[in-house]
């Protein structure tokens, strides 16, 4: 009774909550910041083309973690660190082999990185993903390498899993809110050593919150990204335990070229891995090829990464190593291309290379 | 034939070293002079230079790698400045804002340390920090649960933890802390408990402040200074690479995105500041230490003419014998330059160990003054030593030029003639006294014009002029006292006193360098005791009279007695409602620079000095109509000292700097402030809350209900705050007590220093009694063959003792009047900016004087009984 009692009180008191699988999501609201999740991300994934041919893939994230579990106003400082503010970026290109990440992390108040709850708008520097009437402005930069980008989208948001709940282990709270915009077209700029060209491409928008764990089984995951040529899109992530073995929590979700969306089971999936590569900087070792399949779907893909290292060593920010990269989508057996995709590997680099939701 | 000639080296044996192996003493004595001189100056640059330097110190370490550092002339930087500044991370810049505060540990009299609110995140761009125990590489952030059976190292991200802070190993070890000990802090009147989330490795800038340093995220030092909203510092790390046109453009820009009264800079500018401050202080030393030199100097000089005069057969032989002018006067500055080698190298050592007690008292003084938690360890500069080294040997060289000159001019026929010498003296007392006047004329000259960029040069200048004026004067004096000494002085002493006077003319020579050595210390002392007493008194007067109120409240003080933090209003609001207490008045500063200049700007409640009057002006208008007038019209009250130190004067206006730019004061009235040298600005504080945003008090001054005594009224007020603020409560009677201990210890340098000149003087008498017997062997044989008696000539050596220390007392005492006008008019004022009314602690001289007197007169009992005992046979063999 007195656990119960104190229980209550905490949830009347703490900042953090468990998700309520009945609240309905709404846009835009939903596409901001949930203050009471204590880990959220924004997540942009896309490949993209200059007028002469030339392909880059691009990874921008970002990240929010609550480490103060305190309601607004509870400080008086503007510094008080509710909040850390994560960053990625990353550039694939494959043209020239290259794969180059940049990191960044502030905390509350600095100025530097925030994270609108009315609406879509993240700021981290002067890295921004913001939605303006419906369509997703994108700017990231690293050195002189920089990508500024409108983002359409061709299909309505997906909520993943039911009603965007989606399960990573079985702990009771090992859920999360998922939802993507899974096709946005995607026009805009690259510059790289101060000359810009006009890109065009097709981007994979994820946003994802919760508070819980991730599942004490849990070694890592994968996930994949599909942009089918068919106009169809896939998504899929596999959590994987102890010898890398799947520990039942595999989902996905097949979304129609008119936009309705399918959940998949971990039945209707299969993934064979092909091929390895090891990273010579954390000596992890990644799967490097893929063949997916989902029979009930009619599809049975390749998946090959454009550059073999894509692995992010976030030593400044998340400490997280994972691999995320930007790879072919064909026929089985190097045959016709089918698509592109976006895989992220994680937990193959031992202890310290595991986050917390995919 | 010049093969034969006695060259440099074979004239060192005869001329130099036997004698000094003869008068092992008296070389000894000589040595020892320089050495006081040498290791004073040595003592007082390095215990300055290490105070220096271990407030520089802290400075990088606590500005680490930033290539920029922005601070504010004021309250502190609204943290809005972060925005306009974003642009420069897109350069590859970092910022690393900071809260700095001082804090004391334990108590409200605990430890002085400082503490630095950092943004972990953004802070090891930079400053550098190393964790004490072993340090586990983790992921932190992206993780919903701890990892289980193992726990969490410390990292710099520790302090996001609520009431966390990192501590030095230094300081951990001082105070018996481990990670997870709790640690108090008294800041701004309020107790805190924190908790130590890590230990630091004594590395970057857990090495500021000799380690006496500790940190906390930057919003838990906001909140628990009160200092939400605004930031004390901005590290810009600048990007790598920049040449140095680059450096200097991008600090322009920054600076253009400054709000007003922010400025950017290299971090090094505040170690300037601090040098500022502490520079009028270390002048007035050095001066100090100089005339210790200057005293040496006349001991070197004394030896060397002593040994001319005695070895003029000597040289005559050798000269006769064909040794050149030239190796004979060489051969004196050498003994000039080898009394100067052991003296300057003596010296260096015993001011390195001299040095440790300056630097208790400097670094004490400097501190309490300007930067409480600083514990400043000695630092031995090498070039310091060497500086020290020069100067004494330099010294010494350029006091033996003139006897080294003597010695040259030796005429070998000349030298079986006695007395010879002595008349070329006597002939020279005249002009050396002409020079003398025009000296002390242009020490008069040179004490009215104005300092020379804030440091009184002139009136150093008067003041060694006064010194070198009156000790050429020293010849003059003993003829003229000796012709006095004719008639009744002899018929009351004797036959003995006639023997005094004969010799104290017949080696005039040696008794005025005596006498003016005599003088020189004792002007000092006299100079520096008036000077002492006169400020004394006056700040005495002063703080009687301002001190109106009867209990007197503070932030946390630390171990020093400085204060520093500030009382929040609510406690003033307890203070107010306690019973028994009639009117509280919060006095609340802050410090800021004028051209870089550091001042004060203060607030007080006029009202409560235009109804208690009790703040004298420096023109003797009423007080209380000035206030009233200057409340009524938002104007400025100025401090004496930043009257003269800003050249500003009633009527005038000040611009102070406020986050909206300058704000333009015009100045009601200057009032008296011995309390400060920075001079300060005062403004009513409901006027100064509209320019800042500044709240709470750095003290609050108490009038207490009639009836109510000071110790009941404190009792009462401890007990309404106890358990809520940690503030200290002083009474009236206590805190003048304070404020004359705090300026007795700041002065404990001063008396150190005199007991030493002095001490040198009297040796010095001593030394020419010495060698004025050794002398007058033969003479002395002679008048015991003729009947004197052992006893007689031993009186007859206290008399000229007595008349030594006599001429040296009128003369120093003259001469120290003189110096101490110029000390408290000129040099005080202007480095100072002080008016000080001149009172001579005359009890105090007299009972030094008269010790002077006796001293001398037992420093002559030595060679009073050296010339009782002189072996009559073997002084008349010498014949």
């Amino acid at each position: 009774m007195m656990k119960h009692l104190v229980l209550a009180l905490l949830l009347l008191t703490g900042r953090f909550g468990a998700l309520d699988p009945k609240q309905k999501i709404s846009f835009p609201r939903d596409h901001g910041s949930h203050d009471d999740a204590r880990v959220e991300w924004w997540y942009v994934t896309g490949q993209i083309e200059t007028a002469s041919g030339r392909r880059l893939g691009y990874q921008l994230t970002f990240f929010r973690t609550g480490i103060a579990d305190e309601r607004k106003g509870a400080r008086a400082s503007a510094f008080a660190a509710r909040d850390l503010f994560l960053a990625h970026f990353a550039l694939t290109d494959p043209a020239a082999g290259t794969f180059r990440f940049a990191e960044r992390m502030h905390r509350t108040g600095a100025g530097a990185a925030t994270a609108r709850e009315d609406r879509l708008d993240v700021v981290n520097e002067d890295w921004r993903l913001e939605e303006v009437g419906g369509r997703l402005v994108l700017f990231a930069g690293d050195g002189g390498n920089e990508v500024s980008l409108l983002l359409t989208p061709e299909k309505p948001p997906v909520l993943h899993g039911e009603n965007g709940l989606s399960r990573k282990g079985s702990e009771r709270d090992a859920v999360s809110r998922y939802v993507s915009f899974t096709r946005l077209h995607s026009e805009g700029w690259w510059t790289s050593g101060g000359k810009s060209e006009a890109v065009t491409g097709l981007s994979w928008f994820d946003h994802e919150w919760g508070s819980g764990a991730i599942g004490k089984e849990t070694q890592g995951w994968d996930w994949f990204a599909l942009h089918l040529l068919d106009g169809r899109d896939l998504m899929i992530y596999r959590m994987r335990g102890a010898g890398g073995n799947p520990t039942g929590f595999t989902s996905g979700t097949l979304v129609e070229t008119d936009g309705r969306s399918t959940p998949l089971a971990a039945r209707d999936v299969t993934i064979e891995e092909t091929s390895r590569w090891t990273s010579a900087r954390s000596g992890g070792t990644y799967p490097a090829r893929w063949l997916l399949r989902v029979p009930r779907a009619g599809i049975e893909v390749e998946i090959v990464p454009l550059v073999k290292d894509q692995e992010l060593v976030t030593e400044k920010s998340t400490r997280v190593t994972y691999w995320e990269g930007a790879c072919d989508v064909t026929a089985p057996g190097g045959g016709a291309p089918l698509g592109r995709a976006y895989v992220e590997m994680t937990g193959y680099a031992g202890a310290g290379s595991l986050g917390a939701f995919p | 034939m010049t093969g034969l000639r006695p060259g440099f080296r074979s004239l060192l044996g005869p001329l130099v070293l036997r004698p000094a192996a003869k008068d092992r003493l008296r070389f000894l004595l000589t040595i020892s002079g320089i050495a006081v001189g040498v290791a004073t100056i040595a003592a007082i640059r390095l215990a300055n230079a290490s105070v220096l330097s271990s407030f520089s110190d802290t400075v990088d370490f606590v500005a680490g790698k930033a290539g920029v550092t922005i601070l504010a002339d004021g309250p502190g930087i609204p943290e809005e400045t972060l925005q306009r500044l974003a642009w420069v991370r897109r350069v590859g810049a970092t910022l690393a804002p900071a809260i700095t505060e001082t804090a004391a540990a334990g108590a409200a009299d605990g430890e002085v340390v400082e503490v630095l609110g950092i943004d972990p995140l953004a802070d090891t761009a930079a400053r550098e920090y190393s964790f004490a125990e072993e340090k586990k590489e983790e992921k932190i952030f992206l993780e919903g649960e701890e990892g289980e059976g193992h726990a969490r190292a410390a990292n710099l991200s520790s302090i996001f933890e609520r009431d966390s802070v990192l501590v030095t190993s230094v300081f951990a070890k001082r105070n018996s802390l481990r990670p997870g000990s709790p640690l108090h802090l008294v800041a701004n009147g309020i107790e805190r408990t924190f908790r130590v989330a890590g230990v630091l490795h004594p590395v970057g800038a857990a090495r500021a402040a000799s380690g006496s340093i500790l940190f906390m995220d930057l919003a838990a030092a906001q909140e628990a200074f009160g200092k939400v909203g605004r930031l004390d510092r901005i590290d810009v790390v600048l990007p790598p690479g920049l040449s140095e046109d680059d450096r200097a453009r991008f600090e322009e820009e920054i600076r253009a995105s400054l709000p007003p009264g922010t400025t950017a800079g290299r971090p090094e500018r505040r170690t300037e500041t601090v040098d500022r401050l502490v520079r009028a202080f270390r002048v007035n030393l050095s001066a100090l230490g100089l005339i210790a030199l200057l005293v040496g100097m006349y001991f070197v000089y004394n030896t060397l003419s002593i040994s001319v005069l005695r070895r003029r057969t000597d040289i005559g032989t050798v000269r006769a014998l064909g040794a050149s002018k030239r190796s004979v006067f060489t051969v004196f500055l050498a003994e000039g330059l080898a009394l100067g080698v052991f003296g300057s190298a003596a010296g260096v050592g015993l001011g390195v160990a001299l040095a440790k007690g300056a630097l208790l008292l400097v670094g004490g003084t400097a501190t309490e003054l300007y930067i409480p938690s600083a514990h400043p360890s000695l630092h031995l500069d090498p070039l310091v030593l060497l500086f020290a080294f020069a100067l004494g040997v330099a010294t010494s060289v350029l006091s033996a030029l003139a006897p080294a000159l003597e010695a040259a001019r030796v005429d070998p026929a000349a030298t079986m003639r006695h007395g010879s010498v002595e008349a070329v003296r006597r002939r020279r007392t005249r002009p050396l006294a002409l020079t003398g006047v025009v000296l002390l004329a242009l020490a008069f000259a040179l004490a009215l014009p104005g300092p020379v960029r804030g440091l009184p040069l002139f009136g150093f200048l008067s003041v060694f002029l006064i010194v070198s004026g009156v000790s050429l004067l020293a010849p003059a004096a003993v003829t003229f006292a000796a012709a006095r000494l004719d008639g009744p002085a002899l018929r009351l002493f004797g036959v003995e006193a006639r023997l005094a006077r004969a010799n104290l003319t017949g080696s005039l020579s040696r008794t005025s360098v005596a006498v003016a050595a005599l003088t020189m210390a004792l002007a000092m002392m006299v100079s520096v005791a008036v000077m002492v007493g006169s400020f004394r008194t006056t700040v005495a007067i002063w703080v009687s009279q301002t001190l109106a109120s009867d209990l007197f409240l503070s932030a946390a003080s630390g171990k020093s007695g400085a204060s520093f933090g500030r009382i929040p209003d609510e406690a003033i609001a307890v203070v107010r409602d306690v019973d028994g207490v009639d009117e509280v008045d919060p006095f609340l500063a802050f410090g800021a620079t004028r051209d870089g200049v550091p001042f004060t700007i203060g607030s007080g409640l006029f009202a409560f000095i235009a109804k208690h009057g009790n703040l004298p002006l420096v023109d003797g208008r009423d007080t209380r109509k000035v206030f009233t007038e200057a409340l009524g019209k938002d104007e400025a009250m100025i401090s004496e000292p930043y009257a003269e130190k800003f050249r500003v004067k009633t009527g005038d206006f000040v611009e102070l700097p406020t986050d909206k730019g300058p704000a333009r004061v015009r100045v009601a009235g200057i009032y008296t402030d011995y309390s400060n040298d920075r001079g300060t600005v005062t403004l009513d504080r409901a006027h100064f809350q509209r320019l800042w945003p500044l709240t709470g008090a750095v003290t609050v001054a108490v009038k207490l209900k009639d009836g109510v005594s000071p110790e009941e009224g404190a009792r009462r007020v401890s007990a309404a705050l106890q358990g809520r603020y940690a503030l200290r409560v002083r009474t009236n009677a206590t805190l003048r007590r304070l404020v004359l201990r705090i300026f007795d210890r700041t002065f404990a340098v001063t008396y150190a220093l005199e007991a030493v000149a002095l001490a040198v003087a009297v040796l010095g008498v001593l030394n020419t009694l010495t060698a004025l017997v050794l002398e007058r062997r033969r003479e002395i044989g002679l008048l015991r063959v003729l009947g004197a008696s052992a006893a007689r000539v031993k009186r007859a050596v206290q008399y000229e003792a007595a008349a030594i220390g006599g001429l040296g007392v009128v003369m120093g005492v003259l001469s120290g009047g003189a110096m101490s006008l110029v000390l408290v008019h000129v040099i005080n004022r202007q480095s100072f900016g002080w008016t000080i009314a001149m009172h001579a602690p005359w009890g105090f001289l007299a009972a030094a004087l008269g010790l002077v007197l006796l001293a001398t007169l037992a420093a002559a009992s030595r060679p009073a009984g050296l010339a009782a005992s002189t072996d009559v046979a073997a002084a008349l063999k010498e014949e």
